[in-house]
């Protein structure tokens, strides 16, 4: 009970000690949002799977090098979206798959996917930045954290990424 | 289009969610990375470049003679290199081109407390105590041991700290009750194939794991508790 109303930096220290169950909080705190990060990111079930199970992996294997400097979750959320961007890349290279949540996945309605089809054809950066700030729900601030940009690039690569999506999405109905 | 940014913000609200046995499995997995801080732990001071260079000759040459590899008489009986045992809820010949009933999705218990296991990430792991291999998991397949019952799936809890290895590691585990083996097969979900398969072996209800492996491309590891296993 007190790990679960404990914050994340006290949690974090005691995860450091070894405290499994303060580790456990942090999973089950953060383990839902991480998966949907990857997969709004991959656009694949089977992806966010194994990016989310293998960023938590390195997030508990090293606390030790985590220095506070920033949240936990901030650390921890870039860790998967780099994870999921790498993931994006490199199915790319290798089966010239085409990357983007095409086809319908969990509770999605039919007219989401016109623009599931648009989001998978924008760049994964530009997707990246989609999704993070409307499924995801972070703010520009912290999605410039999450890929180390400055904020005026998350601002301007979103513009782009929106108009890029209409164009799209005009394209299709017309 | 004025409505494009709310469209999006109406999907995120019908954004699938991770399934239980996959949160269960991860949160297995990874809790178990969690490990105190060794006492007067310090960073590893950086490797001279000459020494660096030395030691990864050595294991080129060990690696490139036939009688060198971890494992290498447990790794042999891997289904493709020799019989691998076979439940009968698996069905389906060894060797062949893998399907997604070809990996078996069960969990069992056997009769044996110390167990030996080998992995290597080119070929796959072999769980075996004495001359008795209990499970075994390749890119394309998978088995477990006739001789181990199924029982229902339990839940894991947080157990030792385990050792993570994307190399070669063959250990010897003894475990405190007769052991559990769970083995299923990882699936692409866009396409429904499979490209490889997890083993994991556990103890006791709720399970701690002693020794598991992520057998797939680009990414395939062993995780083994570092207190019930040594190498």
């Amino acid at each position: 009970v007190v790990a679960e109303r404990a914050d994340d930096a006290v949690l974090v220290d005691l995860a450091r000690t070894g405290d499994r169950d303060a580790a456990a909080a942090l999973f089950e705190r953060h383990w839902t949002r991480a998966w949907r990060t990857a997969f709004a990111i991959t656009g694949s079930e089977a992806a966010a799977d194994d990016v989310a199970q293998e960023a938590f992996e390195h997030a508990f294997a090293g606390l030790s090098s985590f220095n506070g400097r920033s949240a936990f979750g901030t650390w921890l959320y870039r860790i998967v979206v780099n994870a999921a961007l790498t993931a994006v890349r490199d199915e790319r290279r290798r089966t010239a798959f085409a990357p983007g949540p095409a086809e319908p996945a969990g509770s999605w309605v039919a007219s989401d996917a016109e623009l599931v089809a648009a989001l998978g054809a924008l760049a994964a950066d530009r997707r990246a930045v989609v999704v993070l700030r409307y499924w995801l729900g972070f703010v520009p601030t912290e999605i410039a954290e999450l890929l180390e940009l400055p904020v005026g690039t998350v601002h301007s690569r979103l513009a782009r990424a929106l108009a890029e999506l209409r164009l799209n999405l005009e394209g299709t109905d017309g | 289009m004025a409505d494009l940014e709310e469209r999006l913000e109406t999907m995120a609200a019908r954004l699938p969610a991770p399934g239980p046995k996959t949160t269960r499995r991860a949160a297995a997995v990874a809790l178990a990375t969690v490990s105190a801080p060794r006492a007067g732990w310090r960073r590893p001071a950086r490797p001279r470049p000459i020494l660096a260079i030395a030691t990864l000759a050595v294991v080129v040459v060990l690696v490139a003679t036939p009688a060198f590899g971890v494992g290498g008489e447990l790794l042999d009986l891997l289904p493709g290199r020799g019989e691998a045992p076979r439940h009968p809820a698996e069905g389906g010949p060894p060797g062949v081109e893998p399907e997604k009933s070809e990996i078996p999705d069960v969990f069992v218990s056997c009769d044996a407390r110390e167990i030996r296991a080998a992995f290597d990430p080119a070929q796959g792991a072999v769980v075996a105590t004495g001359e008795t291999v209990l499970g075994s998991a390749t890119y394309a397949s998978g088995a477990v041991s006739e001789t181990c019952r199924r029982i229902p799936r339990g839940s894991f809890v947080p157990g030792e700290p385990l050792r993570v290895s994307y190399e070669p590691v063959d250990v010897v585990c003894t475990a405190p009750r007769d052991v559990d083996l769970e083995v299923h097969p990882i699936l692409n979900g866009d396409t429904g194939r499979i490209f490889g398969s997890n083993l994991i072996v556990s103890y006791g209800n709720p399970a701690r794991t002693l020794f598991a492996a992520v057998v797939k491309p680009g990414g395939a590891r062993a995780f083994y508790d570092t207190k019930r296993c040594s190498g």
